[in-house]
């Protein structure tokens, strides 16, 4: 401290310390800037794209934009799936924060409304350094404008609402199994959805933006963004009317007949191979694919939740439930086909020459066949005695067939089997499909060491399983000239612009028999509806042909091992029988014996293909052959017969009389004489004096089915004539009348009526 | 003088130009140029940081705080400039002995701020006194340099004393454990001993010794492995250890050679920790590229260069020896602040002078750098004395 109290003298360095300030003067102000400089040289130059990478990839964030699935259509472009707009819901909770927003109150309101746990959306809610926290997932509109309400009855700012999709079912479970639907991710499950799901799906597009860690937004961001690609609309073959038909028919049997483990069906165009139709009851609503459609397994379901000690043993029972009930059984299941098998072996047996028409059976009752230990059992246990080919099959002769089979030997009856695509897949274009199970080659052909048993119950359809499809496709070629087709659902493909992707075409696999063993063929299944076991599957003005089949399930027992005698009844038809354009199957698993009705193919699938061929023939325009009674007729004036002369003229023709009021002769008629009218039509006859004529006004008919329109007409004494869709069905109505409503006009005056389905929509 | 009457007109000229008691104009243009980038940058560098903080509410206060600083930092340069260099020789041992109770008081009444405890309120101030001991470590440096003359090359005074000194100030810090001012410190030390004429075997001796020290301290410390991972392969862990550095790079190396622009750093929003005080220059470099960082770089040398041309100049061995340790801090800061952003050295937790956040760090390098601008004035008003001979 004594310096400091001197006088300050300066001194000069010394040069030693000079020299050395120089040195450090090179060495801190030059020379260690060297390596940092290089250092930066190499980062942002030599490094730079792997630098610039790694921190692009460090700050972006890559959001998915969600293509538009494309829709599923039938073939009257009637919409099958479709996506509707929903709405998600998030927070902003920094917004919420700023706003003052009471949370918790706002969380109990939206907990509510969302049925979420309010003290979760508080969680969410007070996360107030983010700014997006999805708390409702795709909500339906009614929810998202209570939160609408909710939102600006309070003036609360920080809960969004933000567009999404929901895929959708318009028709709900018709052709639910062939649809499919679209899991939680949005991907497509089972069905065309999931068979065709790269062309519905379409290419999500994408926006990479550099986000804060944080989330938050930044200023000067990196922002790229990738279109989407809307996905393709895929157009079925099938036809919604003919689905609505067959599952109404199918559904009506399962009633009636007290069906207890489903059904299953389907129709196809036996000369493309078009599936028009396919069902599967026990079904489903696509939805809600995830609830148990069926009443009885949902409160079997039910009870075993709240009963059940395992959490386990009731989730896979509802897992079990849920795939049984999205199971297409018409693909992936191989069921019994029984004696609507027969049609395949006597198309063998008549194509290589095994037998002719006129070849001879005799059926007892019971056989002892050769190489077959089993006494063979006809259904007819007193025996159809002497037969000839066709009767064999319209009597559907089990020991007349096993002769059939002898006849045409184990080589011939496989080689025939596979010709008629049984041992292979058919192809069809949906996920899940199997293949069936039959005998092994050796069972069948060597009859020496196997006997005969394999060879004589195949031939009438028995111990062995093909899927329904396999079978349809096959009786098809029996009946189209012999070509073996690719059966496929989906016509055509088109992408967002409406340019086709991709379009089938009818595929021809092979030939099975020959075109006149295929003629032969057709005339002798015609003869099993007109004249053999399946007479209830006529219908009126259509030449059908087909074949029942009843079989027993081998491969079911019960808790004792017993073999259950649950039976499959079902019946092939195809109509009309001149051209065959459409076969339909119809199955139905385990009719119940209480009903008291005898469980058959012919009592029971029988009229229900003849119902499903009444309704959708004419729908598809199939000429109807009208009966005399149909035929129109040209109605006379009947002024002045007796009410007796005149009532016998209209029966005589195929009409019907209506009297009005008293006295012996016919004053007056409606319609007016000269008219034509279809069989079948009332005459109003006045037995006084005509009443003068009054003009009556044409009512509205729009909206009316067929017969509204018609108990309208005749009321008011006008003539109806009929244009547009044919079909007899409760949704087929009036859409345009040829006289304007409340037009005066005298009665008797003829108004044309044009029908259409309502539910086709474009 | 004789030499005086010599001059050419040029050089007369040129002497009438620099005298007239100005302050070194190139030096002050330089600090005045980083202080001006270095806020800009902090303001930039800043503002996610200053958001998120504040609850997207306020994007400025980093900045504003550290404007303040700057505003008084200048006003302190202004006024260091004018006072003499012999008031500091006079004031050496009291500085360093307020500096050595500031820094034990902060072992008692300091405030904790991220998990250190650095700092202490004067008067409702926040600072920290390390910064001012710095400075009164480098002022005895200068004192005892000027009083050991050529006795400095002896091992009593060259190192011992030296040492003793050194020690008043480095036994506090590592109470506080304060380990980046201690190495800060250590090598300011050496540099100054080094000038004074301390024997280079010593020197070595020393340095050696404090590594050693530093090595097995941080053994001691029980993560000397982990460190020494982070810094050499700091991918192996990018999510904790290796974080902080792999960010760091990140940014660096995206800006290329232009960078993204001013402002428009992607690695500032939270990815980078401590993007606007430490680890300030990786932002520079992602928003200004090479370019930027390397003309940055330039400025720094260049206002080293001219700090220890000032400090040869200033024709009295107390000024010049404070003038190069001032510069020497400066020096000794940016290089090592560098270092460890470019992953050349680990991490060690040393500001950027003028870009850094940190008000204090900032007013005192000001404050400091009015002091070497106050040696270039002394050196102006000799000139002026030579002339007027």
């Amino acid at each position: 401290m004594d310096m400091g109290k001197k006088r300050y003298e300066r001194y000069r360095m010394d040069s030693g310390q000079h020299r050395r300030i120089l040195l450090v003067m090179a060495l801190l102000g030059i020379l260690a800037f060297v390596p940092v400089g290089l250092r930066l040289y190499q980062l942002m130059v030599s490094q730079y794209d792997f630098y610039a990478r790694k921190a692009l990839d460090n700050q972006t964030r890559t959001t998915r934009v969600a293509a538009d699935r494309g829709d599923i259509l039938d073939r009257n472009m009637n919409i099958l799936a479709t996506n509707v707009g929903v709405e998600n819901v998030y927070l902003d909770p920094h917004e919420l924060q700023q706003s003052g927003a009471d949370i918790p109150a706002m969380a109990a309101v939206l907990g509510e409304i969302l049925e979420k746990e309010p003290g979760w959306i508080a969680e969410q809610a007070s996360d107030f350094r983010m700014r997006y926290k999805q708390i409702g997932a795709r909500i339906e509109e009614e929810t998202a404008a209570r939160i609408r309400d909710y939102i600006n009855a309070n003036g609360i700012s920080g809960i969004h609402l933000e567009p999404a999709v929901r895929r959708s079912y318009p028709y709900g479970s018709l052709a639910a199994q062939v649809i499919g639907f679209t899991n939680l991710g949005g991907e497509g499950s089972e069905g065309v959805e999931a068979a065709y799901d790269k062309f519905l799906t379409g290419s999500a597009g994408k926006v990479i933006t550099t986000k804060g860690n944080n989330e938050m937004d930044m200023p000067f961001s990196y922002e790229n963004y990738i279109a989407s690609v809307p996905g393709c609309d895929v157009i079925l073959t099938l036809d919604t009317t003919v689905q609505q038909c067959l599952e109404k028919q199918m559904a009506a049997a399962v009633s009636r007949y007290d069906v207890r483990n489903g059904a299953f069906g389907l129709v196809m165009n036996c000369k493309t191979g078009e599936i028009l139709a396919m069902a599967t009851l026990g079904s489903y609503d696509p939805n809600a694919y995830l609830e148990i459609a069926d009443p009885d397994t949902a409160r079997q379901l039910e009870q075993m939740k709240t009963d059940t000690k395992s959490d386990a043993a009731y989730t896979e029972a509802l897992t079990a439930a849920r795939l049984k009930q999205w199971r297409n059984r018409c693909i992936s299941d191989g069921y019994e086909p029984g004696s609507t098998f027969k049609v395949l072996t006597m198309a063998a047996a008549l194509d290589c020459g095994a037998i002719d028409l006129n070849t001879a059976f005799h059926c007892s009752g019971a056989e002892q066949i050769p190489g077959r230990s089993q006494r063979l059992h006809c259904w007819r246990s007193t025996g159809h005695g002497a037969e000839k080919t066709p009767q064999a099959l319209q009597n559907s002769c089990n020991i007349a067939f096993a002769h059939i089979a002898l006849k045409l030997g184990g080589e011939k009856f496989y080689e025939y089997i596979g010709k008629f695509g049984i041992l292979e897949k058919t192809g069809i274009d949906l996920a899940g499909e199997s293949k069936g199970i039959f005998f092994d080659k050796a069972l069948v052909t060597d009859t020496d060491r196997w006997g005969t048993a394999s060879l004589t119950s195949g031939s009438f359809g028995q111990t062995f399983k093909i899927t329904p499809l396999q079978l349809v496709r096959a009786i098809a070629s029996v009946v189209n000239g012999g070509k073996l087709l690719e059966p496929y659902i989906v016509s055509e493909i088109l992408d967002a612009r409406g340019n086709t992707v991709l379009k089938q075409e009818p595929t021809v696999i092979r030939q099975t028999i020959s075109k006149e063993t295929s003629d032969t063929m057709r005339g002798l299944i015609e003869s099993v509806v007109t004249e053999g076991t399946a007479k209830n599957a006529a219908a009126a003005g259509f030449s059908i042909g087909g074949k029942t089949g009843t079989s027993e399930k081998i491969d079911v027992f019960d808790e004792n091992g017993q073999r259950v005698l649950d039976k499959i009844v079902s019946f092939v038809g195809v109509a009309p029988m001149e051209d065959p354009e459409y076969i339909v199957l119809v199955a139905l698993d385990t009719p119940s014996r209480d009903t008291g009705i005898y469980i058959s193919g012919g009592v029971m699938a029988a009229p229900t293909v003849g119902a499903v061929m009444a309704d959708i023939l004419p729908y598809l325009g199939v000429t109807r052959k009208p009966s005399a009674e149909e035929t129109p007729v040209r109605l006379e004036d009947l002024t002045g017969m007796t009410a007796e002369e005149a009532e016998n003229w209209l029966k005589q023709s195929g009409l019907s009389a209506s009297v009005c009021g008293t006295g012996a002769y016919v004053a007056g008629q409606l319609p007016a004489a000269g008219q034509s009218l279809p069989g079948g039509s009332q005459v109003l006859l006045y037995l006084e004096a005509p009443p003068e004529e009054t003009l009556t006004a044409v009512p509205d008919f729009t909206g009316m089915n067929r017969q509204q329109a018609a108990d309208t007409a005749a009321s008011l004494g006008l003539v109806l004539v009929a244009e547009g869709n044919p079909a007899l069905l409760p949704t087929v109505t009036v859409s345009g009348q040829s006289i304007l409503k409340d037009t005066p006009v005298p009665p008797g005056t003829a108004v044309t009526l044009t029908f259409t389905d309502t539910t086709a929509r474009d | 003088m004789a030499k005086a009457s010599c001059l050419s007109a040029k050089e007369n000229r040129r002497f009438l130009r620099e005298t007239g008691e100005r302050v070194d104009f190139p030096f002050l243009f330089l600090v005045l140029l980083l202080l001006t980038i270095g806020l800009v940058m902090l303001w930039s560098a800043s503002f996610p940081q200053s958001e998120y903080d504040t609850g997207y509410t306020d994007s400025g206060r980093y900045f504003r705080k550290q404007a303040l600083c700057a505003a008084i930092g200048l006003a302190a340069m202004y006024f260091f400039s004018r006072i003499p260099a012999r008031f500091w020789y006079r004031t050496a041992w009291p500085l360093y002995g307020v500096s050595i109770l500031l820094l034990l008081s902060v072992l008692v009444i300091g405030q904790e701020v991220n998990g250190a405890k650095r700092w202490i309120s004067l008067a409702g101030i926040q600072f920290q006194p390390s910064e001012v001991a710095k400075f009164a470590q480098i002022v005895l440096f200068a004192r005892l340099t000027r009083h050991f003359g050529p006795e400095a090359k002896t091992f009593r005074f060259g190192v011992l004393g030296f040492g003793a000194a050194l020690m008043g100030i480095l036994v506090p810090l590592a109470l506080e454990k304060h380990l980046s001012a201690i190495m800060l410190m250590g090598m300011v030390a050496v540099v100054m001993m080094f000038v004074a004429g301390t024997r280079m075997k010593w020197l070595l001796a020393g340095a050696g010794a404090a590594v050693l020290f530093v090595i097995v301290y941080i053994s001691l410390m029980g993560y000397a492995g982990d460190r020494v991972t982070a810094w050499l392969h700091p991918e192996l862990d990018p999510g904790d250890t290796g974080y902080q550095i792999l960010q760091s790079l990140y940014a660096i190396g995206s800006g290329g050679l232009f960078g993204l622009g001013w402002g428009k750093s992607r690695q500032k929003y939270l990815y980078l920790p401590f993007q606007y005080n430490d680890y300030i220059f990786a932002i520079v470099c992602e928003e200004l590229g090479l370019a930027g960082a390397l003309g940055i770089g330039a400025m720094f040398s260049a206002l080293i260069l001219r700090g220890y041309w000032i400090a040869l100049r200033s024709g009295d061995r107390f000024s010049t020896v404070l003038a190069a340790g001032l510069v020497t801090l400066i020096a000794v800061q940016t290089i090592l602040n560098l270092c460890v952003v470019t992953n050349l050295l680990p991490s060690t937790g040393i500001a950027l002078p003028f870009f850094s956040y940190g008000g204090t760090a900032l007013a005192v390098n000001l404050g400091e750098m009015g002091i070497v601008l106050g040696i270039s004035r002394q050196r102006n008003r000799e000139k002026i004395q030579e002339v007027s001979l």
